[in-house]
């Protein structure tokens, strides 16, 4: 059976900076990788050329469900996009302020002329949103509900594969869990697949099956996280589990 | 001691300035995550080709504007040979052999490319033709021309220097002791606002007239340097005054200069370094009050008969002598460029190669507080001479009350036909706001419509810095002939890129939002995106600016209208007021004080307007949790 995602030899460049270096690996349904490693190692290049948002050098190979993604142009490519939707970092930035929350909730379904009715307080019941709040503005909103209006508007589209784009590292701690756990038991009610991008050990340690340990363009170790955290066999990733402990969980 | 940490300091200056600039400008986002490996390649293609683009665009600007002045013959339109006969011969009747032996005469019959090639052929030669009025070479009387120019603006920018030190001062001293509070820069605002031929007129009444301290005309020695040298570097200074005193105070709060005064640097020391670090980033700027003045020269010149390029200019734009024409234009656009020039020298000289990516940009002034009410007043107080004026009738001429005082029945006294001061006043702003308005309204829509061309907004406001509204007024009126029509059509020539640059600056920072990548993520198309969420975004910025422009470009169109480029008599336009009525100043001063008053209010609410800065963003709540945040956190 094929992989969910399945990202072979994947080089992102920026001019002359080669940020993402053959990048190689796979995502099953119903599976969460985690993919972690130091500021500026290549983790958000990847996710965005993962995306298509970002088009990644020649002989890089993303395919979904055993479908190219790298060879599809324009309305192709956005009918694929229904298949994996992505979940932002910073909340407020990834909605358009001007947009009431029912309405960004429901755009995805707008833009591929799917029904609309009754959707939006679906889905903003199944995050545990509050559907009053579906006139309501992103600043209106907290930062915690903000990120649910966010993957609401992830899961209009059914999707298969979740990007995770640091979903809670710019929340308040207090808020975080919340989320987390929202994000394990919808990947257990719908068998979805994540590509989490992270950079807080405790929460690898308590979400993701396996972890992808990024350093510079390149992936220098992967491995199931149990096995990781207990004996991390590259230099890097000892390094970056003692910095870990180091510091106390924020 | 002291002298080597000065030193010292000053060479680090940029490198303070640079790191505070970037803490402030970025996003406080502790563990900086992502934006490394996207900074390096956009900053590099930001550098390289939009560079290119905005130099080609500057390129093509110049091309277009000497090809316009070029063409001024043929695009103009009218038969010119008629005007040519009866100046140049009374007596001759206007016979068509002779009409046809006129147009021979002056290459008319050879169609645009020829007509150009011999204007361009000649220039090349330094031969600028030959006046169609006076049959002398134009060459001489724009030399001429452009040397009492020259000198009148010199002794502007004089007097504009040392308004500009006089307004900075209080900001210096305070800032050197470290007792700097916001605010402030409103008289060096309302200066700045006050348009040249308004403060002319004002000049020439009160210290030429009434005091009669100084000449009010010709050009026969120093005193009559004077008066004009005011009426242009006032508002010029003003201008310099405000970029100085805005750009200060935050010098003064980057953290260098608490260091250099916690260290016992002198006072001094720290004055000296703050200009240096403020002035070279205001450069450009100061490159622009020079352009300004070439425009200003127009209106000075011609209110106080000095024969300057300006006046050389209107003149023959008014009595159809294009060549004399061509070659005035072409040198107030010559010294404007000339002023531009000088002053991107002068700043690559001072900057080095710290220009590039823009590394010592001047932090942004600290805002200011918005106080709605002066504006509110002023509007009120404006609305109200307005709706009073316009229930009266401006065109009744009473005969025999010619210039009459006020009284009950004209509150404002009346005019040179006896017509009431008031109801001209009221009407005439009806309609020049109304323009005004129009102005605008075709403005935005140019700007937005063109705000979505990629990399256009340096180049169009190059353009439109490099041509003064007086200049391009005079362009216009001799193309169409002096009307409210294509006195509109300079305004709107001009006022459209800086909003169309601001549209630019605004679409551009819209598409790099994080929420226009999600809504690609989500398979939006680009036609999507343009009208749901960029156009939105975009429109309502812009056009909140183009209204805080209107007073600004009923001002223009007053300036035109007082050179007779604008409406035409018996219009009641309140630049054409304020012209009509400075005939009669010795014997109806309040008829002439009274649009000049009107003006001043306009002046002063445009200054107001923009100092209202518009709460572009609301204020991103901090995401505190809710109650039902809490308990599903605990949960």
């Amino acid at each position: 059976m094929n992989p969910l995602l399945d990202v072979t030899d994947l080089v992102v460049r920026y001019d002359d900076h080669t940020a993402v270096d053959h990048v190689s690996f796979h995502v099953d349904a119903g599976e969460t990788l985690a993919l972690i490693g130091e500021s500026g190692c290549g983790k958000s290049s990847t996710a965005l050329a993962v995306l298509g948002l970002l088009r990644p050098e020649h002989g890089s190979s993303v395919r979904f469900a055993g479908q190219e993604l790298t060879a599809l142009r324009g309305s192709r490519l956005r009918a694929l996009r229904t298949r994996f939707q992505p979940v932002f970092q910073d909340p407020y930035a990834s909605l358009d302020p001007r947009t009431r929350i029912g309405d960004a909730i429901t755009e995805p379904l707008r833009v591929h002329r799917r029904p609309v009715a009754g959707r939006a307080a679906e889905l903003m019941e199944l995050v545990g949103l509050d559907p009053a709040y579906a006139d309501r503005r992103p600043h209106e909103l907290s930062g915690g509900q903000c990120q649910r209006a966010g993957i609401a508007r992830a899961l209009a589209l059914e999707p298969r594969l979740l990007v995770l784009d640091e979903p809670v590292s710019a929340l308040d701690p207090s808020v975080r869990s919340g989320i987390v756990n929202l994000l394990t038991d919808l990947q257990d009610r719908f068998g979805l697949g994540y590509l989490f991008i992270c950079h807080d050990m405790a929460l690898v340690r308590h979400t993701a099956h396996r972890v992808a340990v990024m350093s510079a363009g390149r992936i220098v170790e992967t491995a199931p996280v149990r096995e990781l955290f207990a004996a991390p066999r590259e230099p890097y990733t000892r390094d970056l589990l003692a910095a870990h402990h180091r510091r106390p969980a924020r | 001691m002291r002298a080597p940490i000065g030193r010292v300091g000053r060479r680090t200056i940029g490198w303070v300035g640079r790191r505070t600039i970037g803490r402030a400008g970025r996003r406080p986002d502790p563990r900086n995550e992502g934006g490394p490996t996207r900074a390096p390649g956009r900053r590099q293609r930001l550098l390289t080709r939009p560079s290119l683009r905005a130099g080609l665009a500057r390129a093509a600007a110049l091309a277009a504007v000497i090809a316009t002045v070029g063409l001024l013959p043929w695009l103009s339109g009218r038969d010119p040979a008629l005007t040519v006969l009866r100046a140049r011969s009374a007596e001759q009747e206007p016979t068509a052999e002779a009409l046809a032996a006129v147009r021979r005469d002056l290459g008319l019959d050879a169609g645009p490319a020829a007509l150009f090639g011999d204007w361009a052929g000649g220039l090349l030669h330094g031969d600028l033709g030959i006046s169609w009025v006076s049959g002398a070479d134009v060459l001489p009387s724009v030399l001429s021309g452009l040397g009492v120019s020259l000198t009148l603006m010199a002794a502007s920018l004089a007097v504009a220097v040392l308004i500009a030190s006089a307004l900075c001062a209080p900001t210096l001293v305070r800032g050197a002791r470290g007792t700097l509070r916001g605010g402030g820069g409103a008289v060096a605002a309302m200066l700045a606002a006050v348009p040249e031929f308004l403060l002319a007129t004002v000049l020439l009444i009160v210290l030429g007239v009434w005091w009669g301290l100084l000449p009010v005309s010709g050009w026969q020695g120093p005193a009559h340097l004077v008066l004009p040298a005011l009426a242009m570097g006032v508002p010029a200074g003003g201008l310099l005054g405000r970029l100085v005193d805005d750009a200060l105070p935050a010098v003064f709060r980057e953290r260098w200069t608490d260091v250099w005064r916690a260290a016992g640097v002198s006072r001094g020391c720290v004055v000296a370094a703050a200009l240096r670090r403020a002035l070279p980033a205001l450069v450009p700027q100061v490159g622009l009050v020079a352009v300004g003045l070439t425009g200003g020269a127009v209106a000075v010149e011609t209110v106080f008969a000095v024969p300057g390029l300006g006046r050389t200019a209107l003149g023959a734009a008014k009595s159809q002598d294009l060549p004399l024409l061509q070659g005035a234009v072409l040198a107030l656009l010559l010294l404007a460029l000339a002023a531009g020039g000088c002053a991107a020298l002068v700043r690559a000289r001072l900057f080095g190669t710290a220009l590039k990516g823009s590394a010592l940009a001047l932090p942004a002034p600290p805002p200011g507080r918005v106080r709605a009410w002066v504006p509110g007043t002023l509007a009120a107080v404006l609305a109200l001479v307005i709706g009073s004026g316009l229930v009266r009738d401006p065109y009744a001429v009473d005969t025999t009350l010619r210039l009459a005082g006020p009284s009950a029945a004209h509150p404002l006294g009346t005019d040179g036909l006896g017509r009431d001061v008031l109801a001209r006043l009221g009407h005439g702003a009806a309609s020049t706001v109304g323009v005004a308005l129009a102005v605008c309204a075709v403005s935005l829509l140019l700007a937005l419509a063109i705000g979505f061309l990629p990399n256009t907004g340096a180049g169009l406001a190059d353009i439109a810095n490099a041509v003064p509204p007086v200049i391009a007024g005079v362009l216009v009126a001799a193309l169409t002939g002096p009307s409210t029509l294509g006195a509109s059509l300079a305004v709107a020539l001009i006022s459209w890129p800086p909003l169309a640059a601001h549209a630019a600056a605004l679409v551009q920072e819209t598409r790099a939002g994080a929420h226009v990548m999600a809504l690609r993520a989500i398979g939006a198309g680009p036609g999507w995106i343009l009208t749901r969420h960029v156009l939105p975004a975009v429109a309502g910025p812009v056009a909140r600016h183009a209204v805080l422009r209107l007073p600004g470009v009923a001002l223009a169109l007053a300036a035109l209208g007082f050179l007779g480029l604008g409406a035409q008599p018996p219009a009641p336009e309140w630049g054409l007021l304020l012209d009509e009525s400075r005939l009669y100043v010795e014997r109806a001063p309040l008829a002439a004080l009274a649009p000049a008053a009107a003006l001043a209010l306009l002046a002063a609410l445009a200054v107001t307007l923009a100092g209202l800065r518009p709460r572009t963003r609301h204020v991103r709540r901090t995401a505190a949790p809710t109650p039902a945040e809490l308990s599903k956190a605990a949960r």
